[in-house]
């Protein structure tokens, strides 16, 4: 079984 | 309800980075800030961490959440009733940006 961590939007920048 | 990605982002599975994150899970290292899924909206690039992606990518229109939370649920070390929350408040998360829609 995989490591659990919770679900997320990690980061933004500009392209 | 069943969750639907918005066409308009574009999106990539780093499935090398995924397997590298993985691998890093294992040696006991913290990997929740370690983006697996890449988004472009609007010109501009987020990332969604391990989770996130296996959420994201299965947001097809066609699955319903309980059917997310059970493949997930099969696959990572985490209760059922807190994964399942922890899925809802993510889309919530997502809807309210727009990315993501219930089909």
């Amino acid at each position: 079984m995989k490591k659990y961590a919770k679900p997320r939007v990690i980061s933004s920048g500009n392209v | 309800m069943k969750p639907k990605r918005n066409p308009d982002v574009i999106w990539r599975h780093e499935q090398r980075r995924e397997q590298q994150l993985l691998e890093a899970a294992e040696r006991g290292e913290d990997i929740s800030e370690g983006g697996t899924v890449i988004l472009v909206v609007n010109g501009t690039m987020h990332q969604l961490n391990l989770l996130g992606g296996e959420i994201w990518r299965r947001c097809d229109g066609e699955t319903e959440l309980a059917a997310i939370v059970q493949e997930i649920g099969a696959e990572y070390e985490v209760a059922a009733e807190e994964l399942e929350q922890d899925v809802r408040e993510f889309l919530v998360d997502l809807q309210q940006r727009g990315w993501v829609t219930d089909a």
